[in-house]
């Protein structure tokens, strides 16, 4: 009996240990639990042949997709060249004297939001040095913090959002917006944030010259020790100035710096000199693809979308990683374990997706930062819903259609992969973006998964 | 443990993928899908002997887990806590009956969805993704009592038949109501 009494404890025991572990999950109970379960592998290559079932609806997919490549690639090209085109300035003041380095951003600082990664064109730091700006379009970034970190070829930069960033700033009041105020510069620091209304954030502003009114801000650091650096930030848009009636005030962004910083540029003394920049490579051919077989045809819970993959961290696979089919995104790595890997699909709820989209009669690419996955649309198979914080309010007069793209930020997730189309609306935020796709990605079986870079892997 | 005694336990596990495998197609397609896992289970943990009740449902959880997405934790915590609920409630009354058999199914079935719902829903917010907090769940609510009813109509048309699948017959050593007996 008393032996019984022991094997009950010991079941109940295991299983609250279990319910401990799912709700804190450790990454090393993880890593022991994945080896535990490698096993587990053979169920799901047993369990294969039932996907024949599904066989029509895979090859239909798969075929569709194919027969959309070619279009696919070209509308992808587009994509580049635009991004490309508006990450420079667009004020002729702003270019005069001074020469830019196109960048990508390709992460965060691990345990920094306001520290980024960004890849510099041509994988090279030469002419460049820390403390120089960072712009997109006509929007001051941040400053350059390390250069060829962490790897040769990209730099960290600093955010204006850091809570121990400053710059120096005008304001231009919004009654003489356009004209240069001449004479008792109306000045101000900003940097860090404040939280706004929702979901929105607003840089911080320290040490106004007086009481500030309403206007646009742009960095002037003449007054500082920054040298050049100051010479070459002078000018970029910071954002609008509001003044509170409790007193201070905040500077609502230009920039979704949480989660909308894709291309960016360093700005230089148009005399440095740097090779010739080669365009970076094509992601989609540069090796770092491996071709993976689905080991499952669907989800046992109703409302996930998700797939195993029959490959796993032996095969570099990561978690976080771009699966596609030819130029579109169709899910992410949420988990691996040494053999195998669990996938996302778009439709699975709380897939989070970095995005950008290129909106019909606009010319310049609307960023719309992360989107959030709330499932796939129930009467429309080959619609996601999405959730999108719409940080910032676009300039668009009504809802417009749009091409929706992968943006840049995160590692193992290329820029420019094609997501679908929606309509996208306007007005202040959150909304619910549905994404049409030609075809029903979660039926697609021709998967392959994005790697690491090879110095990278460990 | 020897090789044969290993091997019923290695069927179930096999069973259990196929079982998952099929709930995966048929949930994709439809959201009158049932939780074939859960009536497997609860089909078997009325007949198995007490002390073999863990082992069962550890088989079960692997079949999920291999065409899961869920967390593995997760996913064993929930089967095995489904699991020790029968256990212990076989301990007090028959559930070997069609009708509690059913019901355990169904029951099981929302269980197992509300909690990987509601782990899933923490492990976005761990990553300040999750934007509708409870949308796992909702889809839960929406389509579980679909699906708690269809699992419960399988439990109660096919239960029995799911328990004598080939190769687990050595599982079912006795008759339900002494394994009932047996616990108490």
């Amino acid at each position: 009996m008393t032996g019984r009494f022991r094997a009950r404890g010991l079941f109940l025991l295991t299983v609250l240990v279990l319910v401990f572990v799912s709700l804190r999950p450790a990454p090393e109970v993880e890593v022991v639990l994945g080896h535990a379960l490698m096993p587990v592998r053979v169920l799901s290559e047993l369990a294969r042949p039932l996907g024949w079932v599904r066989l029509p609806r895979v090859r239909a997919a798969d075929h569709g997709l194919a027969a959309l490549a070619d279009d696919d690639y070209r509308r992808r090209r587009l994509f580049f060249e635009e991004g490309a085109r508006f990450a420079v300035p667009s004020r002729a003041e702003l270019c005069e004297g001074r020469r830019f380095v196109h960048a990508e951003v390709v992460d965060r600082v691990e345990g920094d939001q306001d520290r980024i990664v960004i890849e510099l064109r041509g994988r090279s730091a030469e002419g460049l040095e820390p403390g120089l700006p960072v712009v997109s379009g006509n929007v001051f970034v941040g400053r350059v913090g390390a250069l060829d970190e962490p790897r040769p070829g990209q730099a960290t930069v600093d955010l204006v959002t850091g809570k121990d960033f400053f710059v120096g700033a005008e304001l231009a009041p919004l009654e003489r917006a356009g004209a240069r105020p001449m004479f008792d510069p109306l000045r101000l620091v900003v940097g860090g944030v404040t939280l706004g209304e929702g979901v929105a954030y607003r840089l911080a502003v320290h040490n106004p010259s007086r009481v500030l009114p309403a206007g646009d801000v742009r960095v002037d650091e003449r007054l500082t020790a920054a040298g050049e650096a100051a010479r070459l930030a002078y000018g970029f848009d910071l954002g609008r100035y509001t003044p509170r009636e409790a007193g201070g005030g905040e500077i609502e962004p230009l920039l979704d710096y949480r989660s909308g910083l894709f291309q960016v540029v360093v700005v230089c003394s148009a005399d440095v000199r740097r090779h010739a920049e080669m365009p970076g490579a094509e992601e989609l051919d540069d090796g770092r693809w491996r071709r993976v077989a689905a080991t499952s045809s669907g989800d046992p819970s109703r409302w996930r979308e998700g797939l195993k993959l029959g490959a796993g961290t032996w095969n570099d696979v990561r978690v976080g990683a771009a699966v596609v089919s030819g130029s579109r995104l169709v899910g992410r790595v949420s988990g691996a374990s040494p053999l195998s890997a669990n996938v996302s699909l778009l439709g699975d709820p709380h897939c989070p997706i970095p995005a950008i989209a290129r909106v019909a009669g606009r010319e310049q690419p609307l960023v719309l930062g992360r989107l959030v996955s709330l499932g796939r649309d129930p009467l429309d198979a080959r619609s996601v819903r999405f959730h999108w914080d719409a940080v910032l309010e676009w300039d668009g007069a009504e809802p417009a259609q749009a091409e929706l793209f992968t943006g840049s930020g995160e590692p193992l997730v290329p820029r420019g992969l094609l997501l679908g189309t929606a309509r996208v609306p306007n007005g202040p935020g959150p909304h619910v973006l549905t994404v049409r796709q030609p075809v029903d990605t979660s039926a697609v079986r021709r998967l392959w998964v994005r790697t690491p870079a090879p110095e990278a892997a460990p | 443990m020897n090789r044969s005694s290993l091997l019923p336990w290695i069927l179930l596990a096999v069973w259990s993928a196929w079982l998952h495998a099929a709930q995966g197609i048929w949930a994709g397609a439809s959201p009158w899908a049932p939780d074939l896992g859960m009536v497997l289970l609860v089909a078997l943990a009325t007949r198995v002997q007490a002390r073999d009740l863990p082992t069962t449902a550890l088989a079960v959880a692997l079949g999920r887990l291999a065409l899961s997405v869920d967390p593995p934790a997760a996913v064993l915590a929930g089967v095995l806590g489904v699991a020790a609920l029968v256990g212990g409630l076989r301990t007090a009354i028959e559930v070997g009956g069609p009708l509690p058999r059913a019901l355990l199914a169904a029951a099981a079935t929302v269980l197992l969805a509300a909690w990987l719902g509601f782990v899933h829903d923490l492990h976005a917010a761990r990553q300040a993704v999750l934007v509708m907090p409870g949308l796992s769940a909702l889809g839960g609510e929406a389509v579980g009592w679909r699906a708690a009813l269809s699992s419960a109509s399988v439990s109660l048309f096919l239960g029995p038949a799911l328990a004598c699948l080939p190769g687990l017959t050595p599982l079912k050593r006795r008759r339900g109501w002494q394994v009932a007996a047996s616990g108490r």
